[in-house]
């Protein structure tokens, strides 16, 4: 599935990342550093620079991996309960040492102001992320009620 | 549930109006079919469209979904080309809003608050579309 996931980083021009670098912080994660929790009120999604994350399964089977899927470097994590104002469905971990870009509601509502273009860039990443991961899960598990 | 179009009103809703094309449909006829090339997305102004899932019999179908005005589906085709994942067809009367990728690029400088309330709404649907079977399905999937 990981292949068909790619760079959040191809919406932006080569300036642009830079910009994007520069307004939000970056966040070195250690190898199995928690990032966040299941449940908690999400005001951050986290775009993967080096490493990768894990999401986890909430109720993992005795025995059965506990990761419910891999975000490798370029993808997003978090993007669909950030712009829903939902709390976070997944708790997310760090497998490996791990670089994330923190982007914050804060931030990310000024940038929509000050600079609209650049916010623009981003929701179209997150949509990117949002649209081929529930294509990807609906066509894998054949979830009769979904569709886009 | 008026879905986007509580979003964008007034001067943002006629902007709106002139970007996209809108379509007819008369009832019982489909806006699309599952697996073909899916290039467009639509929005409902009015009437009420069925979303399809073929059976393994011919002509036979499931009915997954409904959506009213200002709901929409096939937003997929707005980050690529992928199959259809579903057939749309139309329950009644039926006028739509046919959303491109290529229509939407002006807006991003022409007026990137509008296309910015516009994706709003997108996430708005495909969250409540993912969480809706999310209780259902608890663990086997991830936003």
């Amino acid at each position: 599935m990981t292949d068909a996931v790619p760079s959040a980083l191809k919406f932006f021009s080569s300036i642009d990342r830079l910009e994007l670098m520069n307004t939000f912080q970056k966040k070195s994660c250690a190898a199995g550093e928690i990032i966040c929790k299941s449940g908690e009120p999400n005001d951050e999604m986290f775009i993967v620079l080096s490493g990768r994350l894990e999401a986890l399964k909430s109720e993992p089977k005795e025995g059965e991996s506990d990761v419910l899927m891999t975000i490798d470097a370029g993808g997003i994590s978090g993007e669909t309960s950030f712009m829903t104002g939902r709390k976070r469905s997944a708790s997310v971990r760090a497998p490996v040492p791990t670089d994330i870009l923190v982007v914050t509601r804060d931030k990310f509502n000024a940038l929509k102001t000050k600079k609209p273009l650049m916010a623009v860039c981003l929701y179209e990443a997150a949509l990117d992320q949002a649209i081929r991961r529930f294509r990807s899960l609906s066509d894998q598990k054949n979830l009769l009620s979904y569709w886009m | 549930m008026a879905g986007i179009f509580d979003r964008i009103t007034g001067v943002d809703r006629v902007e709106l109006d002139a970007v996209f094309p809108k379509v007819s449909v008369a009832a019982g006829e489909f806006l699309c079919k599952f697996g073909d090339p899916a290039k467009e997305m639509y929005i409902i102004v009015s009437g009420e469209v069925e979303i399809l899932r073929p059976r393994r019999k011919e002509g036979e179908f499931d009915t997954i979904g409904t959506l009213a005005a200002g709901q929409m589906s096939g937003e997929a085709a707005l980050m690529g080309t992928f199959p259809r994942n579903a057939s749309m067809r139309a329950k009644d009367a039926v006028e739509v809003m046919v959303v491109t990728r290529a229509a939407l690029q002006p807006l991003k400088t022409k007026n990137p608050r509008l296309l910015m309330l516009f994706y709003d709404g997108i996430f708005e649907q495909i969250g409540e579309r993912f969480y809706a079977i999310r209780e259902k399905k608890t663990s086997e999937l991830f936003s």
